[in-house]
C-alpha cells in the first residue's frame, strides 16, 4: 500500500495531479463502498475546489504541506464547515456544522482535500461500527465481519485505498482497535497532543483525536499537521510535536516491557503468536525485551465504562431539540419536547449508556460506583508510571482476537465491553499508543501489535513503529477488496 | 454493593436523563444495565489506598478578552424552530 507520504511526494514532483488523485478516489469510493458503506457523507464539489487550489501550489512549487493535495476522510464525529456532521446519528442527522473542528482547520490550512465523511458507531459508542444510524459498515478483509469501532469507516476506507489516511477519535481504543482489525496503523496521541475543540463529545477526559493510515511515518506526519495548544481547548498543549524528524536509525537502548496480563488466557492464539513475534523484531532492531507485571489491568474495563459513561450523560444533555438536532413533533410542553427529541433521536447503545452515566453519578451512589472508579484510575496511572520506570515502551495485542462476525457482538454487550481490555487502560491514563499491523491469522484476517509510550512522549511510539514498519511489511499488506490502485496499490 | 435495575429505577433514572425506556426495550434494557452493574462491583476489590485524584489535563485558560463570535444566523441555522434569532419552545409561561 503506497503511503500517505509517498503519495504528497509524487504530487510534488509532478508524478500525480491532485484533481486526477481526487476523482481516482471518488471512482474507488463510487465502486466499492456500496460494500462497505464506510462513507456517510460524499462532498464532491468542495474536494474539487480544493484539489484545484493544491494544485496551483503545487505548480508553483510553494506547497503547504507534505501532504498539500492529498485526499483524506474524516470520522463524522469531527465538525467541519459546510458538512453534515452527524456523529452517525439521527440526532445530528441534520446538522450542518457552521464552523470547522481545529483539527479539521489544521488539516484544511495544511492543503488536504475533504471529500469524505466516514461512518462510526452513534456517538463513538461502539466498538464495531454497527451502531451506526447510517447502517453498519464492513469489514475490507471479509465483508462478513465487523470493522472495528468506532473509527470503523476511518479504518475500512484506508483500508480499502478509498483515501490514503484519515482522521478517527479515539476514547477507549477507537482508532487502534479498528486499525488493527483493518490491518492499517492508527495512533492515538498523548491527550492534549491535538485540541478536541470541535470533536463532538463522547467522554471529554478521554477523547482524542488522531490519525489512520498506512504507516507509521504518515502518522506522525499528520500528528505534525493537527497538534498543539488552542486556546478552544485548555487541555491541549504544544508537547508531542514535532515527531517527523524523531524517525529514523534503529531502537538500540530502547527497553521495552510486555505484560504478562495481556499474553495469557483469552488472547487468541493466533493474536498471541503474532505480537511476540513483532517482540522478537523489534530485539532484532536493537530493544532490549522483558515480560513484567503491570497491574492494576483487572480494572481498566469496568473503571473506563463508569467514567465514560458519566461524561457521556453528562455531554450528550446538550441535545434538547431546541438548538440543533432532531426536535420530536407535537410535543406540548417544554419537558416532553425534551424527552421526546432525545428518545426518538438517539439510538438504544447511547440511551443505555446515558442511563449508566446518570446511575453512577446520582445520589446514594456516586461514591460507589464513580469516585471508586476515579481511584482506580488513579491506581492505572500509578502502574503504568512504575513500568515506566523501567522500561520505554510497552507492548501488548490492541485486542484478544481478530474482527468478530456482523452482529456477534451486540448480541453480547459485555462481551463487547471487554474486547477493550487492552486499549482503555491507555485513554485512562492519557498515553499515546499505536496500533501496527502485525500480520494474519490463519482465516487471513489482521492481527495488530499496540506500543504504548509515556505521556508526551508520543515520538518514541511513533519511532518504533517506523522501524518495525521499515524492517517488515506487514502494513503493506491489503484485503482482496482493495485490488490495487494507482495511488493505494 | 449489590444494585438491583427494578421498573421503578429504571424509570427514575430515565426521568432524570431526559429519556423515555420504550415499553419492548425495558426488559433487555433492564437485563442489560444489570449485568454491567454487576461486572463493576469487581472494583469492590480495589484496596483501599490514598491515592491522588488527579484531572487528565495540564489546563491553560485563555485571557479574558473578547474576540469576535459567530454570527447569529449561523448559529441558529441548525435549530429546528427559528424566530427573530431566537429558538423557538412550546410555552412554558401561562
Amino acid at each position: 500500500m503506497t503511503t500517505a507520504l509517498e503519495i504528497g511526494q509524487r504530487l510534488q514532483n509532478g508524478e500525480l495531479c491532485a484533481e486526477e488523485l481526487l476523482s481516482e478516489s471518488l471512482s474507488r469510493v463510487k465502486a466499492l463502498d456500496k460494500d462497505l458503506n464506510s462513507v456517510v457523507g460524499l462532498y464532491e464539489e468542495q474536494a474539487f475546489e480544493q484539489a484545484r487550489a493544491a494544485q496551483k501550489r503545487l505548480d508553483q512549487k510553494q506547497p503547504l504541506s507534505a501532504l498539500d493535495g492529498v485526499p483524506t476522510g474524516l470520522k463524522d464525529l469531527l465538525c467541519a464547515l459546510g458538512q453534515r456532521s452527524a456523529a452517525g446519528s439521527k440526532m445530528l442527522g441534520s446538522f450542518v456544522s457552521p464552523y470547522d473542528a481545529s483539527a479539521v482547520a489544521k488539516l484544511r490550512a495544511a492543503g488536504a482535500v475533504m471529500p469524505l465523511r466516514l461512518n462510526m458507531d452513534e456517538f463513538a459508542m461502539g466498538s464495531t461500527t454497527e451502531t451506526s444510524f447510517f447502517g453498519q459498515t464492513k469489514n475490507p478483509w471479509d465483508l462478513a465481519r465487523v470493522p472495528g469501532g468506532s473509527s470503523g469507516g476511518s479504518a475500512a476506507a484506508v483500508a480499502a485505498g478509498l483515501v490514503p489516511y484519515a482522521l478517527g477519535s479515539d476514547t477507549g481504543g477507537s482508532i487502534r482497535q479498528p486499525a488493527s482489525h483493518c490491518g492499517v496503523t492508527g495512533f492515538k496521541p498523548s491527550y492534549g497532543a491535538v485540541s478536541r475543540y470541535g470533536l463532538i463529545a463522547y467522554a471529554s477526559s478521554l477523547d482524542q483525536i488522531g490519525p489512520i493510515a498506512p504507516s507509521a511515518r504518515d502518522c506522525a506526519a499528520v500528528l505534525d499537521l493537527i497538534s498543539g495548544a488552542d486556546p478552544h481547548d485548555a487541555t491541549s498543549s504544544g508537547l508531542a510535536a514535532p515527531t517527523l524528524p524523531a524517525l529514523g536509525g534503529d531502537l538500540k537502548g530502547l527497553r521495552i516491557g510486555l505484560p504478562e496480563e495481556c499474553f495469557g488466557d483469552g488472547v487468541e492464539h493466533a493474536v498471541r503468536e503474532r505480537v511476540l513475534a513483532v517482540a522478537e523484531a523489534l530485539k532484532g532492531l536493537g530493544a532490549s525485551v522483558e515480560r513484567f507485571r503491570l497491574g492494576g489491568l483487572e480494572y481498566a474495563v469496568p473503571t473506563y465504562y463508569i467514567i465514560a459513561c458519566a461524561e457521556a450523560s453528562s455531554n450528550l444533555s446538550r441535545f434538547d431539540g431546541v438548538k440543533y438536532g432532531h426536535r420530536a413533533a407535537n410535543a406540548p410542553d417544554l419537558s416532553s419536547l425534551y424527552v421526546n427529541s432525545r428518545t426518538e433521536g438517539f439510538g438504544p447503545e447511547v440511551r443505555k449508556r446515558i442511563l449508566l452515566g446518570t446511575f453512577v453519578l446520582s445520589s446514594g451512589y456516586y461514591d460507589a460506583y464513580y469516585l471508586k472508579a476515579v481511584k482506580a484510575q488513579a491506581r492505572i496511572r500509578q502502574s503504568y508510571e512504575s513500568a515506566f520506570a523501567r522500561f520505554d515502551l510497552i507492548l501488548t495485542p490492541v485486542a484478544p482476537s481478530t474482527a468478530p462476525r456482523l452482529g456477534e457482538s451486540l448480541s453480547d454487550p459485555l462481551k463487547m465491553y471487554l474486547s477493550d481490555i487492552f486499549t482503555v487502560s491507555v485513554n485512562l491514563a492519557g498515553l499515546p499508543a499505536l496500533s501496527v499491523p502485525a500480520g494474519l491469522d490463519e482465516s487471513r484476517l489482521p492481527v495488530g501489535a499496540q506500543l504504548i509510550g509515556r505521556r508526551f512522549d508520543d515520538k518514541t511510539v511513533l519511532r518504533a513503529g517506523d522501524a518495525f514498519q521499515r524492517a517488515t511489511s506487514f502494513h503493506s499488506l491489503t484485503p482482496p477488496i482493495h485490488g490495487g490502485a494507482r495511488h493505494a496499490s | 454493593m449489590k444494585i438491583t435495575i427494578t421498573d421503578e429505577s429504571l424509570d427514575y433514572l430515565a426521568a432524570l436523563s431526559r429519556l423515555s425506556v420504550p415499553e419492548g426495550e425495558r426488559e433487555t434494557l433492564k437485563r442489560e444495565l444489570q449485568s454491567l452493574l454487576d461486572y463493576m462491583e469487581l472494583l469492590d476489590a480495589l484496596p483501599e489506598t490514598e491515592l491522588q485524584i488527579q484531572g487528565q489535563g495540564r489546563e491553560t485558560l485563555r485571557g479574558d478578552e473578547v474576540t469576535p463570535s459567530y454570527p447569529v444566523e449561523a448559529i441558529t441555522l441548525n435549530g429546528a424552530a427559528v424566530r427573530g434569532g431566537a429558538f423557538q419552545v412550546p410555552q412554558t409561561v401561562e
